[in-house]
């Protein structure tokens, strides 16, 4: 059963880390590179030392 | 995920000064009848841009994260969360639900050491901070998105919380939710 994927909200914390633990206040932010809808990738260590990322997290439901 | 035209206003008023804004579109945390649960990245795609017709999405590019929500959870695994990253690639602001208010002092926190920066005011040291937030409930908005997935979405809810999504104080209190 894929548990990220869950088709049941009851399952949302399945897995979950502690949100203060992860991705700190003054820690390096997790590298990521992302398929933007234009298919185009985005990559944060594109932005260090030009611009600073905002990333706002959601979905449609 | 939280309100796009205030997200909105805070894009128009930094992204020329220097500032990246990004939608991270993620799992669907209210799967139902009318947006389920992603089993391929095709569907996964187009609920993307579903979310930019449906939330009017027009000016702020949205990523797609893959299918095993790898950057989600590297982040937190939470539905609404927001995070500010300076240009050094350090976060400096991180919230568990995206609240635009906040995000805007913080954007200009990170403007105002740009020009401190730029003056080369000398910093003491970087100091940390840490506040508790409020989320406020609006039945109304909540029941139009719980609608939008689905009788199943609102169902799942029920059976998980005990109380509907759109429940208001008193209704929760009811149902003894502590």
């Amino acid at each position: 059963m894929d548990l990220y994927n869950h088709d049941t909200y009851g399952l949302c914390e399945v897995g979950a880390p502690d949100f203060r633990s992860v991705a700190q206040v003054g820690t390096k932010a997790p590298e990521f590179t992302l398929i933007g809808l234009d298919g185009k990738p985005v990559s944060l260590k594109n932005f260090i030392g030009k611009k600073h990322v905002l990333l706002e997290f959601g979905s449609i439901t | 995920m939280g309100e796009v035209p205030p997200l909105t206003e805070l894009y128009e008023r930094y992204q020329s000064r220097d500032f990246a804004f990004f939608i991270v579109y993620v799992r669907e945390a209210h799967p139902g009848e009318n947006f389920p649960h992603h089993t391929s990245f095709e569907q996964k795609l187009a609920h993307a841009d579903k979310l930019r017709t449906l939330e009017k999405v027009h000016k702020i590019p949205i990523l797609i994260d893959d299918m095993q929500g790898t950057t989600h959870k590297a982040y937190g695994l939470l539905p609404n969360m927001i995070y500010l990253i300076d240009r050094q690639g350090t976060v400096v602001y991180k919230s568990d639900w995206s609240d635009a208010e906040e995000t805007d002092g913080m954007c200009a926190s990170l403007l105002r050491l740009d020009e401190m920066k730029a003056r080369q005011v000398p910093i003491i040291r970087q100091g940390i901070s840490e506040r508790l937030h409020w989320i406020p409930m609006d039945p109304a908005m909540r029941e139009r998105i719980y609608r939008r997935s689905g009788e199943k979405a609102i169902q799942d809810y029920l059976n998980a919380k005990g109380h509907l999504p759109y429940a208001t104080d008193d209704e929760r209190k009811k149902s003894g939710e502590t």
